[in-house]
């Protein structure tokens, strides 16, 4: 007897229920489509700290997904949706408009007022938006049609290397018993060209099939990135496994990119592994390794730093963490955006790039290879629902031979990019209210402090409210 | 069960009248709209009761009408006359020729607000070889003893009666997420603590109670299983089962086995068990619990073969059983021993309504991203809700029917539940107790000193148990 999950959040009843029982006639019988309801809501007091590693300095501006704030100083980002699904016998649409943004009173109870605007754009605030909408429809047993633009992803049980986002898409997926696949066509840019030189498209089609052996779930991957935006034509091909063997908890993955970037020849590659050895409610720990090949010469013929489609540690499996110092653009010193590990903008944004979040990322990046350990659990000793995570990483550049020495000049700068410490409560009240704090903070190592000349640390405190009905 | 006291001094007369045709064969419907209807009327719940026709079913069609309307609460005049309280609604039954018309009209402004017509057919009992189970025609109204109820300050989800101390004092076991507990209820509706029972564990939930003499030594030992969740974990909430076969003694409630981390369940004095799957919320085979020298052990090879949850799937002998499907109906099913393919079944023609809770989680293989990437986002879980009861006593099994409901825009929930009793020789299905406007979270049926059964009903304002919770204690009204 199997029933949808999270049985206290969503509501349901029939179209016409809905329909007779709004216009006051009562409850009726139909055969019509299910409605859900659901929504959520999050409020994010925010401290940003050092951002650029230098308290001597003022801290430019830094993205979050509600938009721009400073990286020195604090803010609230406030994340609300609303969702409704409905669905037939071999049918779905579900939309989940959403406002995601850093609270101010010009955003909210004074989104309209005459003349408005802020950062060059009118009335800009919470109005709702369909933040992700998905399609289906089963056109055989094994066949579904998908369509809209909500999450989608290729490697975010392992590693989160390659793609995650809620970019749009058309495609097909299907299971029978233990293999299931899915072929995405995904026009991420699809621009008027201007006659703009940097304006133009991004189209990626992939295909993933997944295999369960034994207790092992197998997926070959392959995509192709037709980035005319960046005059970029990428193939990536790669495998990802996930799976137990005896009481540990295994993933790894690996991605080959293959292709030219404008006159260059691309060659890159990546990689992901973990293991988590639960041993008890209160102590899961893990050991992972994260590489992302570097270029070793801008200059060359050849592009060696890798680029994802989307990387999305900040979402993976076992080193992800939703609000993480590593997650947030770090723009400065170490170069990754928003939800990437990877310092896939250290070169300049595009520079022989072929992707990325916004297609920002630059194929001469020094790549990094992140050594990973953590632990997670139940804190039921203290409190019945508290749970916590910690993890440490310690992250290399793979080659720093493009990056510039600022504290000694004319000097190679070195590997070792610095340590990443996190560390996540998290307490539910019941299981539609929870709230949880990250501290996390980035120690630059000399690798950084060679190219920022300071050496101070970087800090997020974030303590989420989260409310889901 | 009428509360006669709640009637005018006409019914007297109706009843004779009642009664004098109350022979004819009739087959009783519900009226659902109306009952929809007025169970979401908030209003001052006074009727006017009218009937008129010609058709011999009109009686029949009007006792149950009666019935039903008292369970809701209502007040009712029959009649109207001019020293007639003004009512709030006014209840129109007519019957001529084989079709019933009920109208349902507001008093203050003469509106009338609903209106259902149905053919009445002559009822033919299925034979019971045809495997279908089929309600048969409501019970004539008995002995007319007041339901008794009784507010909880707690909020359990099970109940199980116990051998009764003596004849005038019911013993109750109650199920709830801090432990276990035994009451005697007597005359004065007062709960009376007899023992207690509480796991150390933290975080857990009641899911299933039982009461048997299952080690045959003449007293009744109690199986008790909590689920315990997390709800905090950042891998979804996967539930550890928690039971005990527990014996009550003069020195009170003891656990007489080990956490067995199963579930558990005694069905005609005998224990089974069965056991989580890592992804599967009931995994392998449901085993008989062995008893031998105040030991418990788990018996080596399935205790009924082709049935799989221990829940769904309840036993009538060696060689049938009822089960419950996914869509809340109920089957007779022949052929235990034999392969699944090999089991006869036909379903009751409707179903008993969608129970929601006790749930158990269970972790899915893959998290799910339904609203985004998110860490609070995600699904990594189903909770599966457990099946209902099925008590069999003799030769009637006992089961409930969810009627009550809560939809979107109403605040309030509507419909009834009820309790169902099934003849497991003629398939017949009756109603022998009142149908009550509260959710049944679970009962318990047993016969009282005078042979007369009693079901005690477990009631919340909520289905899953949240809200305000009572007892309520309701006599056989067929004196079956």
């Amino acid at each position: 007897m199997s029933k949808s999950t999270k049985p206290v959040s969503f509501k349901k009843l029939t179209l016409a229920t809905a329909i007779l029982a709004s216009l006051g006639l009562g409850a009726a019988q139909s055969n019509a489509a299910e409605i859900e309801f659901f929504g959520t809501a999050k409020i994010k007091p925010t401290y940003y700290s050092n951002f650029d590693f230098d308290d001597q300095k003022e801290d430019g501006a830094t993205l979050n997904e509600g938009g721009l704030v400073s990286g020195n100083g604090a803010n609230t980002r406030a994340e609300t949706r609303l969702g409704w699904k409905a669905a037939g016998d071999d049918w779905s649409v579900k939309m989940i408009a959403e406002a995601d943004q850093i609270l101010t009173k010009d955003n909210v109870d004074r989104s309209f007022y005459t003349t408005a605007e802020k950062n060059g754009l009118p009335n800009a605030g919470g109005e709702f938006g369909i933040e992700r909408a998905e399609f289906l429809y089963s056109l055989a047993p094994a066949v579904q049609l998908q369509a809209g633009w909500d999450i989608r992803y290729l490697d975010l049980q392992s590693g989160g290397l390659l793609y995650g986002d809620d970019h749009p898409f058309v495609g097909l997926r299907g299971k029978n018993n233990d293999t299931s696949y899915e072929v995405l066509y995904i026009p991420i840019n699809n621009r008027v060209n201007t006659g703009s030189s940097e304006a133009g498209d991004w189209r990626v089609y992939s295909a993933k099939v997944s295999q369960k052996v034994a207790e092992w779930t197998l997926s070959p991957i392959l995509a192709y990135s037709d980035n005319v935006d960046r005059n970029a034509d990428v193939t990536y091909f790669g495998l990802e496994g996930f799976g137990k063997i005896g009481g540990a908890n295994l993933s790894f993955e690996v991605i080959g990119a293959d292709g030219t970037v404008g006159e260059r020849d691309l060659s890159s590659a990546a990689a992901y592994a973990g293991i988590e050895l639960p041993v008890n409610d209160s102590f899961s720990p893990y050991v992972a390794v994260r590489y992302t090949q570097g270029d070793s010469d801008a200059t060359d013929n050849k592009v060696e730093g890798f680029n994802g489609i989307t990387d999305i540690g900040r979402f993976s499996g076992l080193m992800g963490m939703d609000g993480n110092i590593l997650g947030e653009n770090l723009s400065t010193g170490y170069g990754a955006t928003l939800y990437a590990y990877a310092p896939e903008r250290t070169g300049g944004a595009g520079v022989q790039g072929y992707g990325g979040i916004g297609n920002g990322a630059s194929g001469i990046n020094p790549g990094s290879r992140i050594f990973a350990l953590g632990t997670k659990g139940a804190l039921a000793n203290v409190s019945p629902n508290l749970s916590y995570k910690a993890q440490l990483f310690m992250i290399w550049f793979d080659e720093t031979g493009n990056l510039i020495n600022a504290k000694n000049p004319g000097q190679k700068v070195d590997d070792y990019a610095g340590t990443t410490v996190d560390l996540q409560l998290k307490y539910a009240f019941n299981q539609n209210f929870s709230m949880d704090y990250i501290l996390s903070t980035f120690v630059p190592g000399d690798g950084i402090q060679d190219q920022t000349n300071s050496n101070d640390s970087a800090y997020v405190n974030t303590l989420s409210m989260n409310w889901a009905y | 069960m009428i509360d006669i006291a709640r009637i005018n001094f006409r019914l007297p007369v109706l009843l004779i009248w009642l009664l004098s045709v109350a022979w004819l064969p009739t087959a009783y419907a519900e009226w659902i709209q109306t009952e929809k209807s007025l169970a979401a009327w908030d209003d001052s719940k006074t009727i006017d009761f009218i009937m008129t026709g010609d058709d011999g079913r009109l009686a029949l069609e009007s006792l149950e009408l009666l019935r039903r309307l008292v369970s809701l609460g209502y007040q009712i005049t029959l009649g109207r006359h001019a020293d007639s309280p003004v009512s709030a609604l006014e209840l129109r039954l007519t019957v001529t020729n084989r079709t019933a018309t009920l109208v349902l009209n507001r008093t203050r402004d003469g509106m009338t607000i609903g209106a259902e017509q149905r053919q009445l057919a002559e009822t033919t009992a299925t034979n019971y070889t045809n495997k279908t189970v089929r309600l048969a025609g409501r019970p004539s109204v008995g002995n007319s003893v007041p339901d008794r109820r009784i507010d909880l300050n707690r909020r359990p989800l099970r109940i199980v009666s116990l051998n009764q101390p003596n004849p005038d004092i019911l013993r109750v076991a109650l199920l709830g997420a801090k432990g276990l507990s035994v009451y005697d209820i007597d005359s004065t509706q007062v709960l009376k603590p007899v023992a207690e029972f509480r796991p150390s564990n933290a975080n857990l939930e009641a899911l299933y109670l039982d009461a048997g003499d299952i080690d045959a030594d003449g007293n009744t030992e109690i199986v008790a299983v909590w689920g315990e969740n997390n709800i905090s974990g950042f891998d979804g909430i996967d539930t550890k089962l928690h039971a005990w076969v527990l014996a009550l003694d003069d020195s009170g409630l003891k656990p007489v086995s080990d956490d067995l981390q199963a579930y558990l369940r005694i069905n005609n004095n005998t224990a089974y068990l069965q056991r989580r799957g890592v992804y599967e919320a009931f995994a392998g085979g449901v085993y008989q619990l062995e008893s031998h020298d105040g030991l418990f052990s788990i018996a080596k090879s399935p205790a009924f073969l082709g049935l799989s949850n221990i829940y769904q799937d309840t036993p009538i002998d060696h060689a049938s059983a009822f089960s419950l499907d996914e869509n809340d109906r109920l089957l007779y099913r022949t052929g235990v021993g034999q392969r699944q393919t090999a089991v006869t079944s036909v379903p009751y023609s409707d179903a008993l309504g969608e129970i929601t809770f006790p749930v158990v989680y269970v972790k899915l293989e893959q998290q799910e991203y339904p609203l985004g990437f998110d860490e609070s986002d995600r699904v990594r879980e189903r909770a599966i809700p457990l099946a209902r009861r099925v008590q069999i006593d003799g030769d009637i099994a006992y089961t409930q029917v969810r009627g009550r409901n809560t939809s979107l825009f109403r605040s309030k929930a509507e419909g009834t539940d009820r309790i169902v009793a099934v003849d497991i020789r003629s398939g017949r299905m009756t109603e022998p107790f009142a149908a009550v406007g509260n959710f049944i979270l679970d009962f318990t049926v047993r016969q009282d000193p005078n042979n007369a059964r009693v079901a005690i009903l477990l009631l919340n304002d909520k289905p899953d148990g949240s809200g305000r919770s009572s007892l309520r204690i309701q006599q056989d009204s067929t004196n079956q």
